[in-house]
């Protein structure tokens, strides 16, 4: 009776529908059954006594050594574990594993059982799974990485601040150690502009051989590892702890050359999407930072006197607040000179508007000449110029004034001498108290003022008023 | 930031537990790819008399913190060592004994080739400075092997939080080392345990050996299919005046199946 139940034990033992295999706790086969021979196309006598880790495909083993085991070791179980066992001839029979460690009376651990499923149907669209699901990460991360650096760059107020969001854009794109932006200068030399450069902050301004390479065709280029680099790269990388680099060559629309490069702690190797990742995060750095540029064109265009170059009246009167504000601070004082044109209707009337303009121009030219090199020179309108000067006392003021006189007086290219241009200027000058500081509107009044007085007493001289 | 904030900072970050003796020798374990530092649960109760044992979690395993994961860092085991350096740093620890199993070998030898001055002693258990074969170096794998690796990681993920974290909930088996057992044994963020796996088993750091300065042990199972004995026996011959030491065990996880051995070869190095 007991031996038939035990043959019966047996047969199911070695047929079961499912893989049985038991190892010691070194993992060495000790019992395996006929069912699980038959899927590994393996003899009996080729399996006890080897060691099951010899039994998986290497990648396999590997998450058996750093996964599986561990957690069994310490946890004594683990249940459904995906893997894959190495056939003879070549072939892998992917499975999943429940093992658990049996215990002696002693509750020492004395073997680990595993029941051992036929997994191939389910492995395939497991597999189409994985793939997909990596294809959709890997698009998403995209996604998210570009959206990511979009809105750094909108939210960027400075080229500066644009770069510097540019290389964390990089860095978390290709997950690089650092990346730094590299800039030409007028000159052809490269200048860090951003980001963190390894290889020039262990030997600063030096210029890469492998800049001339990228130039050379404005293509991503790389130094996979050390031994692919020439000397003096390689022993600033090895300095840097730096196994690999890249470079990427771009152009801005000013036609300004630079790169980005990425710097990686182990030997890499970029794939094509992330390459193409950093391309497309570069081209929209390059487009923020060229609005950002025609931002400014207009913001100066707004600012400045479109024939002169000077100030406008827009700017004039920020300055002048400005400079009232930082004079209370400091209890400096402020001078404040209006300059009209004398004899400038007649050139503009007799020798054309082109002639009075070149005039303008110049007398724009002669005033920037002559004042100190803080004062501010704008133009109000017409010929009717204005000179803030901050910090300035009587004697400087009056100098800067004779100086001015003396300057625009002197003859115009293409102005014949019975049309002779003169300045009638007018000098504030204020030592503004908290108690009850000037605007800037009633400082011009005074200067204004100050100007016809000079006018109306001959032209061609200084007046100047003290409030 | 304030020294006292930024140390709790990084007590939280990488999940730091303290036990022992705080008057022995500090001696800081770190663990390999795939585990957190309950992989040591094993070994740490015979120097708790002797030694200050430090644990920690490496930032991406473990009750680390995941959100301090940057990728960017964490793209080399550089990221990883200037985190062990920080450690030993905040918890002002000299003349420390460093013990890393598998890849935290490499981590502890770039760690003590940047600070040397902190570290008394290094312990690698497993040792492999590379494991892709190179022209006339065995590692003992080749590129496609790593591809497999991930290809099983991912396939455990599939249903890994299902089946598996509730079940690594169980007891400890040592409940008095005051070692609460987390869930997070293996479930780490795929996308983490992936670019880990990447790091770990892609690197090459074959020349920061001979850089080492720091009295070393090596332990080497006398079977590891994954750091192999020709992998430890390189690692000697690169580390002048190091110790090798074969231990009877089986596999890449000695500290799990052959702790007690592993603590007294580390005693009777450290004696």
């Amino acid at each position: 009776m007991t031996s038939e139940w035990e043959a019966s034990f047996e047969e199911l033992y070695e047929h079961a529908p499912c893989g049985h295999l038991s190892t010691d706790m070194d993992g060495t086969v000790l019992l395996i059954n006929e069912t699980l021979l038959q899927w590994l196309g393996q003899e009996r006598e080729s399996v006890l006594g080897t060691s099951f880790a010899d039994l998986l495909e290497s990648g396999g083993r590997l998450f058996y050594e750093t996964r599986q085991r561990p957690v069994l070791l310490l946890q004594g179980e683990v249940r459904e574990i995906a893997m894959q066992f190495q056939r003879p001839d070549g072939t892998t029979l992917p499975v999943l594993m429940s093992s658990r460690v049996v215990r002696d009376e002693a509750n020492a651990a004395v073997e680990i059982r595993s029941a051992v499923f036929d997994s191939t149907e389910r492995h395939q669209y497991e597999r189409e799974l994985i793939d997909a699901r990596r294809v959709a990460e890997m698009s998403s991360e995209r996604v998210r990485t570009l959206q990511d650096a979009t809105s750094a760059f909108a939210a960027s107020e400075t080229e500066d601040e644009v770069i510097q969001a540019l290389t964390e854009a990089v860095r978390a794109a290709v997950a690089a150690t650092a990346v730094a932006a590299v800039a030409e200068d007028a000159d052809g030399s490269l200048t860090v502009v951003g980001g963190r450069h390894l290889l020039d902050e262990v030997a600063p301004g030096t210029r890469w051989p492998i800049y001339d390479q990228a130039f050379a065709t404005m293509e991503h280029t790389a130094i996979a590892r050390v031994s692919e680099a020439d000397e003096q790269t390689a022993a600033a990388m090895r300095a840097a702890r730096v196994e690999s680099f890249t470079v990427l060559p771009v152009q801005n629309d000013a036609g300004t050359r630079g790169f980005i490069v990425s710097f990686f702690g182990r030997e890499r190797e970029l794939s094509e999407a992330a390459v193409d990742l950093k391309m497309s995060i570069t081209k929209q750095a390059m487009q923020a930072l060229k609005s950002m540029r025609l931002q400014r064109q207009l913001e100066q265009l707004a600012l400045y006197d479109e024939l002169t170059g000077l100030a406008n009246r827009k700017l004039l009167q920020e300055q002048l607040t400005s400079a009232i504000a930082s004079a209370l601070r400091e209890e400096s004082s402020l001078g404040l000179m209006f300059i009209d044109l004398d004899g400038f209707k007649a050139v503009n009337d007799q020798l054309g508007h082109d002639v009075g303009d070149s005039v303008l121009c110049e007398v724009a030219e002669r005033l920037n000449g002559v004042v100190r090199q803080n004062d501010l020179v704008g133009r109000l309108g017409g010929d009717e110029f204005v000179v803030i000067c901050e910090s300035v006392d009587e004697e400087s003021a009056e100098l800067v004034a004779g100086r001015i006189t003396k300057a625009i007086r002197a003859p115009y290219e293409g102005v014949p001498s019975r049309l002779s241009i003169s300045a009638s200027v007018g000098v504030v000058l204020t030592h503004p108290t908290s108690s009850a500081p000037p605007t800037g509107d009633e400082l011009l009044v005074h200067a204004d003022a100050a100007m016809y007085r000079s006018k109306n007493t001959g032209r061609d001289r200084v007046t100047i008023e003290l409030v | 930031m304030d020294r006292t904030v930024e140390a709790t900072e990084i007590r939280r970050r990488n999940n730091v537990t303290e036990l022992g003796n705080p008057a022995g020798r500090p001696m800081i374990f770190a663990h390999g790819f795939g585990c957190n530092q309950h992989a040591w649960q094993r070994v740490v109760p015979h120097f708790l008399d002797d030694f200050r044992v430090i644990l920690f979690d490496h930032v991406g395993s473990g009750a680390s913190d995941l959100a301090a994961y940057d990728r960017g860092k964490y793209d080399s085991l550089h990221g990883y060592a200037s985190d062990t350096v920080k450690i030993v740093n905040e918890l002002d620890l000299r003349d420390v004994v460093f013990v890393g199993h598998s890849v935290s070998s490499m981590i502890g030898v770039l760690a003590a080739n940047s600070d040397p001055s902190r570290f008394g002693a290094l312990v690698l258990l497993g040792p492999s400075p590379r494991y892709i074969n190179d022209e006339h170096y065995v590692g003992g794998f080749e590129q496609a092997d790593i591809e497999g690796l991930l290809d099983a990681l991912d396939a455990n993920y599939l249903g890994w939080s299902a089946s598996i974290a509730p079940m690594i909930m169980g007891q400890p088996d040592n409940p008095e080392l005051g070692l609460e057992l987390v869930d997070s044994f293996c479930s780490t963020d795929p996308v983490i345990a992936r670019h880990f796996a990447h790091v770990t088993f892609l690197s090459d750091n074959r020349s920061d050996l001979e850089a080492v300065s720091v009295p070393t042990l090596i332990l080497q199972a006398k079977e590891d299919s994954i750091a192999p004995e020709v992998v430890g026996q390189f690692v000697h011959a690169q580390i002048a005046g190091s110790t090798y030491a074969l231990i009877d065990a089986y596999g890449h996880c000695a500290n799990l199946s052959e702790p007690d051995e592993v603590a007294m070869r580390i005693k009777a190095y450290l004696a």
